[in-house]
């Protein structure tokens, strides 16, 4: 028995671009929401560091929630739609995000704050032009691992009815087809893979200082 | 012109870092901070920018209380260096250094030059421009803050132990180019260091600090090292090492100045232009027979009397060549003229060894 039937997956080329594009939106807007949050709720635990601790435990126990159970969970409230698949991939992230740009940022030399504070730089600008720019290595390391751990997330999702190419693992299961379960399989993995070697490209433009550093 | 009045810092926990400072800079001056570690150099330093604020007493800068200042205004007219360069490391050297004019809103045309300019002014080749800070070695980061703090133009500089991170020969290096830039870019200069040899080399002025925050002196280098205000500064600029290492010195590995004398007969219009010519007002008074006579104060001799009737009741110690600098060292702190006339093994004129010269022997041989 031949392992892959091409004449299916010629036949449903359209219905496999739409689901990998579905999934590319949701992992996308996941990321998008979840740095959203993720960044004031960093900059207000840096500002008071009390809030670190609880912050770090509240994000931490979510994320430890089985995925499934906490789409179920929202079932109730936003229904099988794509709002329930967006809400959990986006808690998801949370932790992830939260950890690193708070650590990021506190990984700042305090040398260079203190030069920069005395150089006259705003608390704004210190910000912008020194804090974030330092921490970028480390928020790009966790965005990447967002991303790629959102991408295979997002396939759950197929059991609430969204799931982007997850839809295909449901569809070949059901109907005990390994065509669509490997499709789906080898495009996911193959989406996580481009989309971290494109971070890293973007993590090195952006940071010509410690490529050259050949950290 | 910087002033501390009745400064006072005591940080949350209790620690009182600096208790009642008075202190006065004038413009232009260099000041070198210096005393045991913990005792609240840093701190006065980091007060004058507002990186600390003064719980006692006030803080001014040009006349101007710095609690009245808006902090970063304040700050982008001060320049600060810190012991580990606190350079930027994600900015070109080039962009280190353009810093504060950016922030002052300078017009583009106008930074470019400024940056080869700096670069040049701490002796860096303009090919670094475009690499990143770690790209350097530990003293060219260290020039490249320097540059960086100047850059803006601001009148007064803050230094905190700004060469300590550097091997001895760098240092050396460093604060020979110090003395070469502070002569040049005429700044008022606060200097941190706990190295007394590096205040004494390096300062116009010296305000010791002891534990707990407290001002123990505050004078020129000769003057402290001649007369220690109490046993910790004694103990502390080390007046005992350097003391025996003049009496180990003979006179004649000093070079002399000329000084120039005058005879007995000069009368007061000569004897004011060779105290202008050697700029100080005292002026050996030197006879026929070469013999040294007394010092003559250009600023008390009225027409109509002459270099030699003022000589005769100062001082008239010399030093021949066999004479200790130790010897030399107590005849220059006891003459007005704050100098010793050095004279040949016949007992003739030969020249002027200044206090600053001798002080500057027993601390460098
Ligand atoms: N933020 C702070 N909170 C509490 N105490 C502080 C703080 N900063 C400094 N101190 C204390 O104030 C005192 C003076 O510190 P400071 O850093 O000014 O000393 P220093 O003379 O610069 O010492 P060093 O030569 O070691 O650099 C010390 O006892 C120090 O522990
Ligand atoms: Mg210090």
């Amino acid at each position: 028995m031949e392992l892959i039937r091409w004449s299916w997956v010629g036949r449903h080329l359209d219905d496999i671009g739409w689901l990998f594009v579905e999934h590319i939106q949701l992992a996308g807007l996941a990321l998008v929401f979840g740095f959203a949050i993720a960044f004031p709720l960093s900059l207000m635990a840096l500002r008071w560091p009390r809030l670190y601790g609880p912050l770090l435990g509240f994000t931490g126990v979510l994320f430890t929630v089985p995925s499934l159970a906490l789409f179920i969970l929202l079932i109730p409230y936003t229904g099988l739609s794509k709002a329930t698949s967006l809400i959990g991939l986006t808690i998801y992230t949370l932790l992830i995000l939260v950890r690193n740009i708070v650590e990021g940022l506190r990984g700042v030399s305090p040398h260079v704050l203190d030069a920069a504070k005395a150089m006259g730089l705003t608390r704004t600008q210190r910000l912008f032009q020194v804090e974030l720019p330092l921490a970028l290595p480390m928020i790009m390391a966790g965005i990447r691992i967002a991303a790629v751990t959102t991408i295979g997330l997002v396939t759950v999702t197929a059991l609430i009815g969204q799931g982007g190419l997850g839809r295909l693992f449901i569809d070949g299961f059901t109907r005990d087809f390994a065509t669509p379960v490997i499709v789906g399989f080898v495009l996911s993995v193959a989406l996580a893979v481009v989309v971290d070697l494109l971070l890293v490209r973007l993590q090195s433009a952006l940071t010509p200082w410690h490529d050259e550093a050949g950290r | 012109m910087i002033r501390f009045e009745k400064v006072t810092k005591r940080f949350a926990d209790g620690t009182t870092a600096v208790d009642a400072l008075d202190l006065e800079i004038a413009d232009g001056e260099t000041v070198m901070l210096v005393g045991p570690s913990g005792c609240g150099k840093t701190t006065s330093l980091r007060l004058i920018n507002r990186l600390e604020e003064a719980t006692g007493g006030r803080v001014l800068v040009n006349g101007q209380d710095v609690s009245q200042v808006d902090p970063t205004q304040l700050r982008r007219g001060i320049g600060y260096v810190i012991q580990h360069a606190g350079l930027f490391p994600h900015r070109r050297i080039e962009g280190n250094i353009a810093t504060v004019p950016r922030l002052l809103g300078w017009a583009r045309a106008k930074i470019q030059p400024k940056v080869d300019d700096m670069l040049e002014t701490v002796g860096l080749d303009r090919t670094v421009a475009q690499r990143f800070p770690h790209q350097l070695s530990g003293g060219q980061q260290q020039r490249v803050g320097v540059a960086r703090a100047l850059a803006g133009e601001p009148p007064v500089l803050l230094m905190d132990e700004p060469f300590a991170a550097v091997d001895p020969i760098v240092r050396a290096r460093l604060q020979q180019e110090f003395l070469d830039l502070k002569k040049r870019v005429r700044k008022t200069i606060v200097f941190v260091t706990h190295d007394v040899d590096e205040a004494i080399k390096l300062g116009d002025k010296i305000a010791i600090l002891k534990e707990g925050g407290q001002l123990a002196q505050y004078g020129r280098p000769v003057e402290i090292l001649a007369r220690p205000a109490d046993s910790f500064v004694a103990d502390f600029v080390g007046r005992e090492r350097t003391l025996k290492r003049l009496a180990l010195m003979t006179a004649d590995s000093l070079d002399v100045t000329p000084g120039n004398p005058v005879d007995p007969d000069a009368d007061a219009e000569r004897v004011g232009a060779a105290a202008a010519e050697a700029g100080q007002p005292w002026v050996p008074v030197v006879g026929e027979d070469r013999r040294f006579q007394g010092w003559c104060d250009s600023r008390r001799l009225v027409n109509g009397h002459t270099a030699g009737q003022l000589a005769g009741g100062l001082s008239i110690a010399t030093v021949g060549p066999g004479d200790t600098l130790r010897t030399a060292l107590d005849a220059a702190l006891s003459a007005e003229s704050r100098s010793v006339v050095r004279v040949d093994a016949a007992g003739n004129y030969l020249g002027v060894i200044t206090l600053e010269r001798i002080a500057e022997a027993g601390l460098w041989s």
